[in-house]
């Protein structure tokens, strides 16, 4: 008897929660890795109001890293520093320099998760190094890529993090969470990997490039994935890679860095690979996507060997050397 | 499948509509209870399940052997050994390779050897302690060996399999065989639930927020930030854990075994010794059965007391996970441990000698004295307690170095205090009042239950139930006790 009154009073109640909170129950139903086609398409199109909105906002708010900007000096050195700005002041003062000429040295990062601890190794190597970095702000967002924009929408966010930082050069990387089925352009459902899905993501691959290419920014960089030890995450990183090396490849300020091997060896995933200086350590988490610090390392590596040889980042005693010759001379 | 979850919902109803009918007959439930076990097992993957199933048989040949009394004592090494064997391979292994690897990183060798990798099956370390437990009873005739179909159903009962109660035996068999099940209060099942569910749904998703870059990233955040953190963390550890064990219990009971209570307000202990009394009971009761009475106890004098402390409470920290931060974890509270008796065996001797000069009757400024102590007790143990957590969340012992550091750090240059919002303040406070009053708490709902109409019933706990899906998120961060 008393199964029973348990069980009814549980009916009663579920049926009347499901009633009034029925948006809710959709939304997080279509997060549930059975729901099909159709309630996924409902969820997504269940928007959150009033109360829901305001407590996910600050929710997200808490999640990221909210950078202060009074301690975002990024050189090591502050005897440095001074003698750079300085320098960098007399120049100013002294000579009108196309902006084309002018050094890189400030650098925005932006991305899903991944993009945590790739920032945090090349915050710690712009400090390590003999280069010049006036500034690097990283701006990255869990859960978020560029398939599901209803949920966060990159192409609004890049141009205001842009006009807000002012960077010189961009660094990108996407596709943790594009791994599942978009909506193209109709509104229509595209599985996961297919010809339609690829094409659909290609354009939107393609948008975010326009984007960064006809904004103030130099040069930008995105970063192709490693391989995984997960073979779902291996097909589509092989997929999303294609497609940011492709699209980099049709706009002169986007650059490809192909990762790929920088996780293997002969080829293959290996959990734990060396870096330049020859420490080895694991390189991706559990989850068979994320970095792990010395994944990044390797990653930032690549990455800044590539900047270099772009002659993107200026060396500090070099720079100081040229500032200080060119403001005597004037 | 996690536990407040739709697809655990529909699993649920289904399992306890036809347990109903079931409960009674012995034998057809307990064939029911491990199909829907290894159903839900099978949730996590068939891979893990078939692991299970095969711990499970060998396990069971071995508790044969044991019965056998001649060679008792080979078997249960055997046991022992593949168990430990079992958990080191699959919890264990990256720990070992990884270590490795500093270690021939820090001698400058280069050294390759192929990798492999493995992912720990769900509830491992819990399935593995009772099978340990299992063999321990019924080699020291404690337990009898059970029919194969009793021990599948305790090895993979599903309300416990991924994170505890720990169960012993003896009490999960007498339950199991008997055809009067536990005869639960609908009320108590309520509260459990809804208990659980505001704990894990409402208070520890808020939570997770505040304890996951900080504890990765620690150098980004101010010095309030990292305290705020680190408090939250306290605080989500606990509502996260006992959460998932009201659960349990909740199901448990309704499926007809009486609960096992695994916390009794922890963060209320005036000593660490009181706190590992109310804290993750079912696993501190294990340590101290299998672990350190076995190592000799308090038995074999003073010194080998406390080293047997110490040594129980590594184990300990290792059993919670592979890694350099787990073992500093168990280590610093197995000598909070020896320093909380040190302590006690010191104030017992100072009052020894005060009882003999001083009145028993006790002064008001006694009292006031007293209460001061209590409090300080409090704080004292509730700090160190918080402390330890930092490296028990850290990925890795460097970070929760920097953590510390950052903690105390007052000039860092970061000035930014992004975690000091009211919200958060509010969610240490029912942490407070769960702790101080938790049981009133409960004692107060569970009477204006009894009391209402089955329509009033109904709308108090749904208006309750309400409110904390409102206040929680669409999906549920999962356990932190499953990556154990």
């Amino acid at each position: 008897m008393k199964d029973f009154r348990f069980l009814l009073i549980a009916s009663l109640g579920t049926v009347v929660l499901t009633a009034i909170n029925y948006p809710l129950i959709i939304k997080s139903l279509g997060s549930s890795r059975f729901a099909n086609v159709e309630l996924k398409l409902a969820s997504r199109q269940v928007k959150l109001e009033g109360f829901r909105k305001t407590e996910t906002e600050f929710w997200n708010s808490i999640k990221e890293i909210e950078f202060d900007d009074s301690s975002q000096n990024t050189n090591g050195n502050p005897a440095e520093n001074t003698a750079l700005l300085q320098a960098e002041q007399a120049t100013t003062e002294t000579a009108e320099v196309n902006k084309q000429e002018k050094p890189l040295t400030r650098f925005l990062l932006l991305g899903d998760s991944i993009m945590y601890a790739v920032g945090v190794e090349f915050e710690n190597a712009a400090k390590k190094s003999d280069f010049k970095f006036d500034e690097v702000k990283v701006d990255s967002r869990h859960s978020t890529g560029l398939n599901r924009i209803d949920y966060f929408d990159w192409y609004a966010k890049t141009p205001q993090l842009i006009s807000k930082y002012n960077p010189d050069a961009v660094v990108v990387i996407f596709g943790g969470n594009d791994d599942q089925d978009i909506l193209d352009k109709e509104g229509k459902y595209k599985t996961s990997l297919s010809p339609e899905w690829k094409a659909t993501y290609r354009e939107r691959v393609e948008r975010y490039a326009k984007l960064i290419s006809e904004s103030s920014v130099r040069k930008a960089y995105w970063i192709g994935h490693p391989t995984s030890s997960v073979a779902r995450y291996r097909e589509f990183f092989l997929v999303a890679n294609q497609i940011y090396r492709n699209i980099s490849e049709t706009y002169p300020k986007l650059e490809f860095i192909d990762n790929w091997n920088s996780f293997a060896v002969n080829g293959n995933f290996s959990p734990i690979v060396a870096d330049k200086s020859g420490k080895k350590g694991r390189v991706r988490t559990n989850d068979g996507y994320h970095f792990t610090q010395h994944g990044a390392k390797i990653v930032v590596e690549n990455l800044m060997e590539r900047m270099k040889k772009d002659s993107v980042l200026q060396n500090t005693v070099q720079l100081k050397a040229e500032n200080t010759n060119s403001a005597n001379s004037q | 499948m996690l536990f407040p979850t739709h697809e655990f919902l529909v699993f649920f109803a289904i399992i306890f509509t036809t347990s109903i009918f079931l409960k009674h007959r012995v034998s057809a439930y307990k064939y029911f209870l491990l199909f829907a076990s290894l159903i839900f097992y099978s949730f996590w993957s068939l891979n893990f399940l078939g692991l299970l199933v095969t711990d499970t048989v060998i396990n069971y040949l071995i508790l044969k052997g044991i019965a056998h009394n001649k060679y008792k004592k080979v078997f249960l090494i055997l046991g022992l050994v593949i168990n430990l064997i079992y958990l080191g391979i699959f919890k264990y292994y990256n720990f070992f390779v990884d270590s490795l690897y500093e270690f021939l990183n820090s001698v400058q060798l280069q050294f390759s050897f192929p990798v492999l990798e493995i992912l720990a099956p769900i509830g491992i370390s819990f399935y593995t302690f009772r099978i340990i437990a299992h063999l321990v009873d019924c080699y020291r005739n404690q337990q009898q060996r059970p029919s194969f179909l009793d021990y599948a159903v305790y090895v993979t009962y599903f309300p416990q399999i991924g994170s505890g109660p720990i169960s012993r035996p003896n009490e999960f068999y007498t339950q199991l065989n008997s055809s009067k099940k536990y005869d639960y209060q609908i009320e108590t099942v309520i509260i459990l639930i809804i208990s659980g569910l505001f704990k894990k749904y409402t208070l520890s998703s808020f939570l997770f927020n505040f304890t996951q870059l900080p504890f990765s990233l620690p150098e980004q955040y101010s010095s309030i930030d990292l305290i705020l953190s680190a408090l939250a963390y306290s605080c989500l550890i606990y509502v996260d854990f006992s959460g998932y064990s009201d659960l349990a219990n909740a199901i448990s009971s309704l499926l007809g075994f009486k609960p096992i209570q695994n916390f009794d307000m922890p963060y209320r202990s005036q000593s660490l010794q009181e706190f590992w009394r109310r804290w993750h009971i079912s696993l501190s009761e294990w340590l101290r059965d299998y672990l350190y009475i076995p190592l000799g106890g308090s038995k074999k004098g003073k010194f080998r007391k406390h080293f047997n402390l110490l040594l129980t409470m590594v184990i300990g920290g290792f059993w919670h996970g592979a890694g350099l931060n787990f073992i500093i974890w168990g280590g610093l509270h197995g000598l909070g441990l020896i320093v909380n008796h040190l302590w006690k065996d010191f104030c017992k001797m100072f009052q020894k000698n005060s009882n003999s000069t001083i009145s028993s009757s006790k002064t008001s400024f006694q009292k006031l004295r007293a209460n001061i102590a209590q409090f300080c007790s409090l704080i004292l143990t509730f700090s160190f307690v918080t402390l330890c957590w930092i490296f028990f969340n850290t990925p890795n012992y460097e970070n929760a170095i920097k953590f510390l550091q950052g903690m105390f750090n007052f000039s860092s240059g970061i000035s930014v205090a992004q975690f000091n919002v009211w919200q958060l303040y509010v969610v240490f406070f029912i942490v407070f009042l769960m702790n101080f009053a938790g049981d009133k708490i409960s004692e107060l709902f569970s009477k204006l239950l009894s009391r209402q109409h089955l329509l009033l019933q109904t709308t108090f706990i749904f208006s309750l139930l309400y409110v904390i899906f409102r206040l929680g998120p669409n999906t549920v961060p999962p356990f932190i006790y499953f990556n154990f």
